[in-house]
């Protein structure tokens, strides 16, 4: 699984969208964690002030970042870590492939990290003959049915019980039907407790590192992480230069709202903090024996590009809770795999054009424009202003699809000439009157797909306000 | 151990942020008012660690923890027990003894003080240190953590202000529940990786 092809977000959403109970399911199991995520936002006071102030941190801390990466680097070296640095994801998979290969490593460990999704570490690993498990149940199960994540915090959302089940006869030998979620947890926990033991390093990913301290803090449900850090002695931690927050202290901000905007939970059961590599009885005095490596692998991948950017600078902000994925009313019914991207929903639309504006036109038009990814953003990233200037960005450069861009030019000339406008809002609501219920309701006209289009009113505004208005506004 | 490519990556990477300086707010204060305040924040972090999965016990006294303990099934049954407070629970494995953390596999039960809990989201605050495995933590099949009554704090500000710069020392974790998934059809199941149960003492008056 290398570059993922180039496919239209409404091409790429038929598919899921064709299957109509599958997509009530999957909108309503989003909703729920939406839900979910409301109450405990309400039930903080200081809810508001945690998102501006989260957003502050991460826009001073953006605009400070070469001082906090190289004050993050000698502490986490005083620390006793290695520090690397990748210009791209080639870069960044030779690097993890080569410390493998210099402690001899043939299985690792990895827990959930979307940034060696977007690097496709997987594919290059195995291709070096390194056996790469995915540790975190959700990646697990798209590991081992050849799939994507469709989601950044809920893996598998789109895949059914009954389908794990099959996954795991398959794959565990668990009983061929059985589709009961806690005996299929258990299974997974035991095929995956050998993989533990067996495991020669561990792969993270950061979910913040604090420039003040030289640490790096990771948070899961599972524990997949703290078991594939502390059994082998190799701990490979890769990490988006975009992840550095300035003090220990900020992560009182951070980890009040992640767990609550992500699934809504009050946090994550484990918010490990590593300070340093393994160390046998690791104690206050720092005494203890260093039993293991530590190694932060960062990453810029076109995060440099993003901050050079105005308009998106702010997208870097994003901590990867999913709430503006949950509540997406596009995301919800087309599913992850619609967007063709590592980080599918409305992030996801904001930062894949960024990285390759041609093969991902399409995305930033998924949207209604509703605005509900920015009510429900931690960190107050504008994201649906972002999708707009998208928008404008890709029509200006030209890179909108034939279709769309005949449709704008028309636009554009109709709202420049009141005449024209006129004329062709009249010719409209004769037409939509007169046409034969089959010319609208085709394949041909996606606006008629799914939903009536509304009865066309007689007149139009302008004549309306002519009749009845015009008279008396000058009296 | 950094490359030759690596380092002039790391120039790149600097020179090109440096050559795009950004104007931003100053980094905020974290001194706010009006922050959530709990009448009884002991009375808090029970029900929330008890939301999140956990079985939590007020005691009075820590020889109040072994009778409670007898009593579950799991720990009657189990073979192997691992106690950092070996004065009120006996166990049957020394930790220190074990050479090797992949040993640590048939561990059943882990009995360990943590350091504090924080009111608002049911968390506790472990350090791994004088612990010589850090993996005996997380690869116990049960986990149970005693505290103190007195050692509750409100929320995250507090409880980073407590760690202070302690947070240096090697690893420390918030612990909230035991591991669990939700991962199939968002259905909530206890013990993914870590700990199947985890069970909290909490002694003394606040
Ligand atoms: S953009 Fe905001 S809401 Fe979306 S994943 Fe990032 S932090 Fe969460």
């Amino acid at each position: 699984m290398g570059a993922l092809p180039i496919v239209e977000h409404p091409a790429a959403a038929a598919k899921f969208v064709a299957n109509r109970e599958r997509m009530a399911w999957h909108d309503k199991a989003l909703w729920f964690v939406r839900e979910k995520r409301d109450r405990m936002a309400h039930s903080l006071p200081e809810w508001e002030w945690l998102r501006e102030t989260a957003s502050a941190i991460k826009q001073h801390t953006i605009a400070a970042l070469p001082e906090y990466l190289e004050q993050f680097e000698a502490a986490a070296t005083r620390q006793g870590a290695h520090v690397h640095w990748a210009a791209d994801a080639e870069e960044h998979n030779r690097i993890v492939l080569r410390i493998l290969e210099e402690h001899q490593v043939r299985r690792v460990v990895k827990s959930k990290s979307m940034l060696t999704e977007e690097c496709h570490l997987n594919p290059f690993l195995e291709r070096h003959g390194i056996e790469v498990v995915d540790t975190d149940l959700g990646e697990r199960i798209v590991q081992l049915r050849h799939e994507r994540p469709s989601h950044i915090v809920l893996p598998a959302i789109h895949i059914k019980k009954e389908e794990v089940g099959d996954t795991f006869h398959e794959h565990l030998g668990t009983e061929a039907g059985a589709a009961d979620p806690q005996y299929l947890t258990e299974a997974a926990r035991g095929h995956l407790r050998d993989k533990f033991l067996a495991a020669d390093a561990g792969i993270t990913g950061v979910n913040f590192g604090i420039a003040e301290t030289g640490g790096i803090v990771v948070c899961t449900n599972e524990g997949n992480a703290d078991l594939g850090t502390s059994l082998p002695p190799l701990h490979i931690a890769c990490m988006g230069i975009e992840k550095l927050i300035p003090r220990a202290r900020d992560l009182g901000v951070f980890t009040r709202l992640l767990a609550r905007s992500a699934t809504g939970q009050p946090i994550t059961t484990y918010t490990s903090h590593f300070h340093g590599p393994l160390r046998e009885s690791d104690g206050p005095e720092g005494s203890g024996r260093t039993s293991g490596e530590l190694h932060i692998v960062l990453v810029d991948n076109g995060r440099t590009r993003i901050r050079d950017s105005q308009e998106f600078r702010p997208a870097l902000g994003c901590i990867r809770c999913g709430a503006c994925m949950n509540t997406c009313p596009v995301y919800r019914r087309s599913g992850g795999h619609s967007y063709n991207a590592v980080v599918p929903g409305p992030i996801g639309s904001v930062l894949s054009p960024a990285a390759d504006p041609a093969a991902h036109q399409s995305l930033p038009s998924a949207c209604s424009l509703c605005g509900s990814c920015t009510d429900v953003c931690p960190v107050r990233i504008p994201l649906h202003h972002q999708l707009l200037a998208w928008r404008r960005e890709l029509a200006s450069r030209r890179l909108l699809p034939a279709s769309k861009r005949w449709a704008m030019d028309a636009a554009s000339q109709l709202m420049r000439h009141p005449r024209l406008f006129a004329a062709a809002g009249w010719l409209g609501r004769q037409a939509l009157r007169i046409t034969p219920r089959f010319l609208v309701y085709n394949r041909l006209n996606t606006w008629g797909r799914r939903r009536e289009l509304p009865e066309p009113p007689r007149e139009s505004f302008r004549e309306w306000w002519k009749q009845n208005r015009e008279s008396q506004s000058h009296d | 151990m950094t490359d030759a490519a690596s380092t002039s990556s790391r120039q790149a990477i600097l020179d090109r942020l440096r050559s795009r300086p950004v104007t931003a707010p100053p980094l905020p204060d974290l001194h706010p008012a009006g922050l959530v305040a709990y009448d009884d924040p002991l009375a808090q972090f029970c029900q929330v660690a008890t939301s999140v999965g956990a079985a939590v016990h007020r005691i009075g006294s820590l020889d109040e923890i072994g009778p409670i303990l007898e009593e579950l099934p799991p720990y009657r049954d189990a073979r192997t027990r691992a106690s950092l407070l070996p004065a009120a629970v006996p166990g049957n494995l020394d930790l220190a003894s074990v050479d090797d953390p992949h040993d640590l596999a048939s561990l059943d039960w882990l009995i360990a003080a943590g350091d504090f809990g924080v009111a608002e989201n049911g968390a506790i605050w472990m350090r791994t240190a004088g612990v010589r495995h850090r993996a005996s933590f997380f690869i116990t099949q049960y986990l149970a953590i005693v505290i103190s009554a007195a050692d509750i704090v409100p929320h995250m500000h507090a409880a980073y202000e407590r760690i202070g710069s302690t947070i240096e020392q090697g690893f420390g974790v918030f612990i909230a529940g035991p591991s669990k998934t939700a991962d199939i059809e968002q259905s909530l199941v206890l013990g993914a990786h870590g700990c199947r149960a985890l069970t909290i003492f909490v002694c003394g008056e606040a």
